[in-house]
């Protein structure tokens, strides 16, 4: 077969062949068979190695030369040969066994006929064959008949088809599989070269599509926070919960502790031997270091450099400054110096160390044995640099290196034969006399170089005599020795841990102990301690403890470094047969001074931290923040303190100094690279908008995230101005809802009053927020709405049947608006005032005074007439000249002037309501503190005659009015009853200066007469809302299957809860549609549930409120509810959402001298329990306040309600109570739910009858009792400081008050002043009503000349403006009456907890001389 | 003084392992910038699809910022959390994306990756779940070598967020 039609068949063959030249046993002759057989060898693994493209081809290229050489050998040989290798080949094809005979005779190759001239790289060189078309086989490539391959019988079996995974073929062209098919056909008759299937056995595809070789990057060690955590699966813990980090972390903890040995510097049974050895070895430690440290040859070495510097400057270099020079020899001579110090140190640290060595020697020699070890040689070194000044060029590790082989060398030389033997006497050298050596020693220094110097070796090698030859004393000595053993005890964290092998000494003190410790921790460490011990026999004592530190996390036992830790011993120990004992004086030497050594010694330990098997730690991490050692120096690179550390001009070459000089150059450079260089973050700047401080001025911005991060209070969102210019001050103040609250010029009382406010605050603000935060936990049906189904069924309409127009006509009813169509303007509240009653009048004896006194003056002759025409009992009757006036949010009206004690107005006022914010929701409108204030005044005429007049007197009429009394309605309880239709008690002062109440009895309603009531006066009222309000649709948001108990904290059992929320339920049922309150749990002052029973525990009153003081008409009861009226209440609502209000314990309410209306009345009702009386909480609702809670208690048979407010009481039945209502009760016990429909007041407050009264808890039910304490401890005010403050209220109240009538002149009357102030005490004392009587009309007969009208106010302390505020109120400061003094007292009654009582009385004084009060007859009327 | 509002919402992940998923979110700004008002961080509700390959949260997000500077624009990162059927979570991807810097409305489509771990971790995962998390996962969004991690991308999570922009022009920031 020629080349070319090889070539062919591999084209045909469709697989591109590189041919390429290869090395061939190049005297071959192929036959035509052989080449055949080696083609399809080839072939063959062409097909199977379908991956390798590029297959190599051998290709016959002539070589002349070579195959000329090889002329001997023969073509027979050349053909076995050949058939040899291909043998086997030949044998499985029969084919080409038919070839090759043929081959033989035709067609091998002739290589010999090669033309030598030419190339043989040129393809015209590769030999060509002719071709016979019949000798070549050329597979078809048309699909080879199955039968053919498969037997007959046989059907093929696809194994994909059974379920197995076969793999995927590679990917061959169809033509040339079928062309490998039918070669293989052909040429092996498909003889196991087909599978079951009738196809060419393939191996899957041999190619990877993925791959899967890792990169593998060049850096070893990830860095740090690239680290991952592999963190298991794991429930997401609420953000609330703590987890620790020692329970993560638990038992990978690992301490290794290597204890290496013990070294006793002293020990009681050291020798005299001993103890000099000691010293020795401690000079020469000492000379050790001094050497480390090499000091004399830094310091020689710098003087070296510095004359070489100076000699020149001095040759050279004519224009150095003189100074420079100057600098230096100044430097060279402190250098000197310092050399100087340095040399003597050392040659007298020699010399010490060779005179303990001499004294060793000397003892050994006396004593006649040896019993250490040590071993001191001196060593000459002789120091071979001669010529110095030229030669010294080399550097410093050279020289030294030069030196020490000098010494060693002088070492083996001179001292083999000198070696000390001290065991032996036949001793002979002698060290060096210290005389001597003091010589050579300040030769050396003067003379530098070309010196002998010495060096001292101390080594442990001497050789102790053997005990045999020892005197008794040391016989014994080291016998006890031998019985002595040291362990150590380890301690972690004050544990006992582990303990050591005990060991025994060695002649040198010296334990070896050689153990390690793994520790395993889970606690984190605090300390370890090890303790040594000594045990003699059985007998061990603790010779001492120490405390070692534990390693950094760093410290792994890797890298970790042996320790040394020294410890000592005080303890006691007599000196016994050679040894010197322990803390006991002794001599060494009879001409010795005494000594006294204490135990003492070296422990060498390695603590370390273990290595897991990744190389990490196992340490408890590192706390985040590790100030790095360099970092201060580094990041802040203080100028002034690099100045100074400049200054210091430390040797920047001393090896001492190599860390300081490291860090001074780089906080140098970071300093410069901070000035000289380009930084990006200094221009960053310039990329800047705006500053931080324009931001910060920026007030919308201050106003959008005031906002945002007060957006709890969803009422006060509300939008913000797009522009600054919009923004005003009034919108900070919205979100400014704490102004600053302690004002600096406020007195002490003050203070703390306001510090109580501001924690109420915020324990409700923070209840509040839990209350939001809870909301905020939807429920499922609160986000899904799920689709309910229409009701298709109507309702059927049974109005069809009524009568289309009713007989009797119907009230058409007020049009009730829900409160979110509200806005400005629309909500309006009307006033109508219809009559009062009982009124008290002007005094009789003032009068009488006024008539008395008409006669003298000068009056016209018409008022005259009316003076005395007028009867004495229309006198009586026209006594005083009320008028009302109703103030609501700034706007005042007021009615017309009646005559006499019983008026009758009939006037109706509206009164614009605002709500702040135009914020109309029910929300913000029960957040409404604003007050309906009704007053009422006695209108007081003064006239003045004016003689001067030409024609006769003229009159001028002058008005003042005088304050009778108020009453009080809060917003809050008109939005809650909707309408005010009562007769209202007047609050009216104690007394009434220059007024009297008229012993007249009254009417009521139904025209029953009642019994006249001292001091009180009635007035009737209509007050009501214009629109009326509904509030259902709060009302309706209630969830009726939400528990919300559930939803707060509580300490509470879960079954109380559950029995309560029952409860609840079940009065709500019970109580069908009226809105009754139940309470049962209550939010404490840390937003917790609390039952509300628990509240309740009997306190102690206070004992002087208590005690009886003889003047004093009130009961004990009445005292203390006084008492309490003079806490004050919070001046802002005080409740949590609509979970009812915050309750303060009664401890809270004393502390704080603070509470709101329930607190208050806990407080009294604990009272009233340690006065072993029975006391309910009332909660219901009264005409003035609203909801509200009374105190209620029995005496006998009847019942009788406390305002904690006011201190007032009521009898049950009384019909001027202003309580109406009752809701339930609540005490210790328990708590009764009122079951009757109605809710009028009940006859009998009977909580055993079941059938009115609903307990909460069963009869005998003993729920856990509260946890508050029975005694309360009541600090008492401070005199000082309440004198202080009444000091501060007159002078505030007087400038007030002179503010008010500003362009009049006030005159104060201190005479009546001071007078007022003594009634004052005494009415604080609450004198019988005949004494106090007597006491005003003593004031009233001292100012005879004046007539005095005026009223003490009595009130709790809160602050300043409280007072300031009920002082206006009165209006005493707007009287016209020329001439008119005034008189203005305070007195403050302190009571413990700096509960205040405030009394200010306030009186104007006119005189009579000026004029007449105009008395208007009833003929007027 | 610039203003940013980005107001828009966390629609949902495609293209994770498993599709019951939830977000944790949060935004990252440079020291110029000022929160006004509006929450800079979350996490969504966990989304089980009954059908499709989606978990839509529809998480909203109304942020307000100012800033002084162009320093340090925000940045969203995002952890993707499976909530498998026992109810543990495990984290499925990092991501971050920039918030758009245009005003209008915009798609985001932000891409996740997960460290991938030793392969103990791996198989650990495979059978009882859990998996590698970042020791600090604020190389999220800034980390100079993070590519030295040995990740595997997993899903996108998809936003769509509305950039308001205010007085930016005032400063030469064209918008």
């Amino acid at each position: 077969m020629t080349e070319e039609n090889k070539e062919k068949l591999q084209l045909q063959d469709g697989v591109h062949i590189q041919e390429r030249v290869i090395q061939h046993p190049p005297h071959i002759r192929l036959s035509r068979s052989q080449e055949r057989g080696r083609l399809m060898l080839q072939e063959y693994k062409l097909k199977t190695l379908q991956s390798k493209i590029n297959v190599a081809r051998e290709v016959r290229i002539k070589e002349p030369q070579k195959i000329a050489d090889k002329q001997s050998c023969s073509e027979e040989e050349a053909y076995r040969f050949f058939c040899h290798e291909f043998d086997e080949l030949e044998r499985n094809g029969p084919t080409t066994g038919t070839l090759s005979q043929q081959s033989r005779i035709d067609t091998v190759i002739d290589i010999e006929n090669v033309d030598e001239g030419h190339n043989p790289l040129v393809p015209g060189d590769i030999e060509t064959l002719d071709v016979n078309p019949d000798l070549l086989f050329v597979p078809s490539d048309l699909p080879v008949n199955q039968m053919r391959i498969i037997p007959r019988y046989l059907k093929p079996r696809f194994l994909e088809d059974e379920g197995f995974y076969v793999g995927e073929r590679p990917q061959v062209p169809r033509k040339m599989m079928n062309k490998m098919d039918n070669r293989l056909i052909e040429e092996e008759k498909g003889q196991s070269w087909f599978g079951e299937n009738g196809c060419v056995i393939a191996i899957p595809d041999p190619i990877q599509k993925y791959w899967h070789c890792k990169v593998d990057f060049p850096f070893s060690s990830q860095s740090p926070c690239l680290a991952t955590v592999h963190i298991r699966p794991d429930k997401l813990r609420s953000a609330g919960s703590v987890v620790s980090n020692a329970e993560a972390s638990a038992g990978l903890w690992q301490l290794d502790l290597n204890l290496a040995r013990l070294n006793f510097t002293h020990h009681p049974l050291f020798c005299t031997e001993h103890v000099l050895a000691q010293r020795l070895y401690e000079l020469y430690e000492r000379y050790e270091t001094r050497e480390m440290k090499g000091a004399t040859t830094f310091l020689r070495e710098k003087l070296r450099g510095l004359r070489k510097s100076e000699t020149a400057l001095t040759t050279t270099d004519e224009t150095a400054p003189g100074s420079k020079l100057r600098d230096l020899r100044q430097e060279i001579r402190k250098t000197h110096v310092a050399l100087k110090n340095e040399r003597q140190a050392d040659i007298s640290l020699v010399r010490n160390i060779v005179a303990a060595w001499k004294r060793i020697k000397t003892l050994r020699a006396k004593n006649g044995y040896v019993s250490t070890t040590v071993k001191l040689q001196l060593h000459k070194v002789k120091a071979r640099i001669t010529d110095s000044a030229t030669n010294r060029t080399g550097t410093d590790e050279h020289m030294k290196a030069r030196l020490y082989t000098d010494g060693d060398v002088t070492i083996k030389q001179h001292y083999l034969c000198r070696e000390l033997k001290e065991h032996k006497e036949e001793e002979i050298y002698i060290p060096p006399v210290p005389g001597q050596e003091e010589e050579t020693f300040t030769d050396s220094v003067n003379q530098k170089a070309d010196q002998l110097d010495v060096v001292p070796v101390l080594t442990m090698c001497g050789v102790v005599t053997p005990t045999s030859s020892c005197p008794p004393d040391e016989k014994v000595r080291r016998y006890e020795l031998a019985n002595h053993k040291v362990s150590v005890n380890i301690f972690y964290n004050g544990k006992h841990v582990s303990t050591s092998e005990p060991s025994t000494f060695d002649s040198d003190f010296r334990v070896q102990i050689q153990q390690m410790f793994n520790m395993q921790i889970i606690h984190s460490p605090e300390n370890i301690m090890l303790e040594i011990c000594e045990t003699v026999k059985h007998k061990s004592t603790v010779v001492a403890k120490i405390y070692v530190p534990i390693p950094d996390r760093n410290m792994l036992s890797s890298n970790a470094t042996m320790e040394r830790s020294e410890f000592s011993s005080d303890r006691t120990i007599k000196a016994y047969y050679a040894g010197v004992g322990s803390n006991v004086p002794f001599k060494l030497e009879k001409e010795d001074t005494e000594v006294c050594l204490i135990t003492s010694g070296r422990l060498l330990y390695v603590l370390s931290w273990a290595v897991d098997e990744s190389g990490f730690p196992m340490a408890p991490t590192a706390p985040p923040h590790r100030p790095s050692f360099t970092r201060p120096m580094v990041s802040g690179p203080n100028a002034s303190r690099l100045e100074w550390i400049r200054d210091l001009q430390c040797d920047p070459n001393h090896p001492s100094n190599t860390e300081l000089t490291e860090l001074l150059r780089e906080a140098c450079e970071q300093r410069d690279r901070a000035t000289g260089h380009f930084r990006l973050h200094a221009l960053e700047e310039e990329f800047d908008f705006t500053t931080e401080e324009q931001l910060e001025k920026s007030r919308r911005f201050g106003l959008l995230q005031l906002r945002s991060s007060h957006a709890v209070d969803v009422s006060l969102s509300k939008p913000i101005p797009l522009h600054d210019r919009d923004i005003t001050e009034a919108m900070f103040a919205d979100y400014d809802a704490s102004p600053s609250l302690f004002l600096m010029d406020e007195d002490p009382i003050t203070m703390q009053r306001a510090r109580s406010i501001h924690y109420i605050q915020k324990a409700l603000n923070l209840a509040r927020m839990k209350l939001l935060n809870i909301k905020r936990k939807y429920k499922f049906s609160d986000i899904v709405t799920e689709y309910q189904e229409a009701d298709t069924v109507t309702e059927f309409d049974w109005d069809m049947f009524r009568l289309k127009r009713p007989l009797r006509p119907q009230r058409v009813k007020t049009k009730i608006i829900p409160t979110c169509s509200l806005s400005d303007g629309d909500l309006r509240i009307r006033v109508a005032i219809n009559n009062a009653q009982a009124l008290p009048v002007r005094q009789e004896a003032f009068l009488k005074e006024i008539h008395a006194r008409g006669s003298c003056c000068a009056l016209t002759s018409s008022s005259r007439h009316n003076m005395t025409s007028s009867s004495e009992k229309a006198v009586l009757q026209a006594q005083v000249q009320p008028f009302v006036e109703v103030r609501f949010q700034e706007t005042t009206y007021e009615s017309s002037i009646e005559q006499g004690p019983n008026p009758c107005w009939r006037e109706e006022f509206t009164l614009e309501f605002k709500s702040l914010g135009g914020d109309y929701s029910h929300a913000a409108l029960s957040k409404v503190q604003d007050n309906i204030v009704i007053n009422v005044f006695d209108e007081m005429s003064f006239q003045v005659i004016e003689s001067s007049s030409l024609r006769g007197c003229g009159t001028q009429v002058f008005s003042g009015r005088q304050w009778l009394g108020s009453v009080t309605l809060p917003f809050r309880s008109l939005l809650q009853q909707s309408k005010v239709y009562e007769k209202l008690t007047i609050c009216t002062p104690p007394t009434l200066l220059g007024y009297t109440w008229t012993g007249e009895d009254m009417v009521n309603d139904q025209g029953i007469e009642i019994p006249a009531r001292r001091n009180t006066s009635f007035i009737n009222v209509f007050i009501t809302l214009d629109p009326a309000i509904s509030l259902s649709d709060d009302q309706m948001a209630k969830d009726g299957d939400q528990k919300p108990l559930w939803l707060f904290s509580t300490d509470e059992d879960e079954d109380l809860l559950d029995l309560t929320y029952e409860y609840e339920k079940q009065c709500k049922v019970a109580a069908g549609r009226v809105k009754k309150r139940v309470i049962t749990t209550v939010i404490n002052s840390e937003g917790k549930f609390v039952l509300a029973h628990r509240f309740f525990k009997p306190l102690p009153p206070p004992q002087e409120v208590v005690l009886d003081t003889p003047d004093n008409s009130m009961s004990v009861l009445e005292r203390v509810a006084a008492f309490v009226s003079m806490i004050p209440t919070l001046s802002f609502p005080s409740d949590v959402g609509d979970s009812g209000d915050m309750w303060l314990t009664s401890e809270q309410c004393l502390e704080l001298a603070m509470g709101n209306d329930v607190s208050l009345a806990v407080l009294l009702c604990n009272f009233f329990h340690d006065l072993k009386l029975n006391g309910w909480l009332l909660v219901g609702t009264s005409v003035i306040e609203g909801e509200t809670t009374y105190v209620l208690t029995q005496e006998n048979t009847w019942f009788v309600l406390w305002n904690p407010r006011d201190g007032k009481h009521y009898q049950s039945y009384d019909s001027f109570c202003p309580l109406k209502t009752v809701d339930c009760l609540v005490n210790g016990e328990n708590v009764w739910f009122h079951l009757q429909p109605t809710r009028k007041m009940p006859i009998t407050f009977d909580v055993s009858n079941n059938a009115t009264w609903k307990p909460l808890f069963p009869k005998g039910f003993n729920s856990d009792k509260s946890s508050m304490p029975t005694e309360i401890k009541y600090h008492p005010s401070q005199i000082d400081l309440v004198n202080l403050l009444q000091r501060r209220m007159e002078m505030k109240l007087k400038s007030c008050v002179m503010d008010w009538r500003s362009p009049h002149p006030t005159r104060w009357s201190p005479r009546c002043a001071v007078m007022l102030s003594e009634v004052m005490q005494k009415l604080e004392r609450n004198p019988a009503p005949d004494t106090l009587e007597l006491e005003i009309d003593r004031v009233l007969d001292t100012m005879k000349d004046y007539k005095v009208t005026g009223f003490p106010i009595h009130m709790a302390y809160q602050d300043m403006s409280t007072v300031i505020e009920a002082v206006y109120n009165t209006r005493i400061h707007s009287t016209e009456i020329p001439g008119t003094e005034f008189a203005l007292s305070t007195y403050i009654h302190p009571y413990p907890n700096h509960i205040l009582s405030v009394w200010i009385f306030l009186a104007t004084l006119v005189k009579h001389q000026h004029g007449v009060f105009y008395v208007p007859s009833v003929h007027e009327h | 003084m610039a203003e940013l509002h980005i107001i828009g919402q966390i629609v949902g992940a495609s293209g994770f392992p498993q599709n019951s998923l939830f977000c944790k979110w949060g935004i990252h700004t440079g020291g110029a910038w000022r929160l006004l008002s509006g929450l800079k961080e979350g996490q969504t509700q966990v989304d089980l699809p009954q059908t499709g390959y989606m978990a839509y949260w529809s998480h909203p997000i109304d942020l307000h910022y100012t800033t002084k500077g162009l320093q340090g624009w925000p940045k969203l990162h995002l952890q993707v959390w499976h909530q498998d059927a026992f109810g543990r979570c495990q984290l499925y991807g990092y991501g971050y994306c920039h918030v758009p810097s245009s005003p209008g409305h915009h798609h985001v489509r932000c891409v996740t990756w997960r460290p991938l771990g030793s392969w103990q971790e791996q198989i650990a995962q495979t059978f009882v779940g859990g998996g590698p998390q970042l020791r600090s996962p604020n190389i999220i969004y800034s980390g100079a070598d993070r590519y030295r991690l040995h990740t595997v991308a997993m899903g996108t999570v998809e936003l769509e967020l509305g950039i308001i922009m205010r007085h930016f022009d005032r400063y030469g920031v064209e918008s």
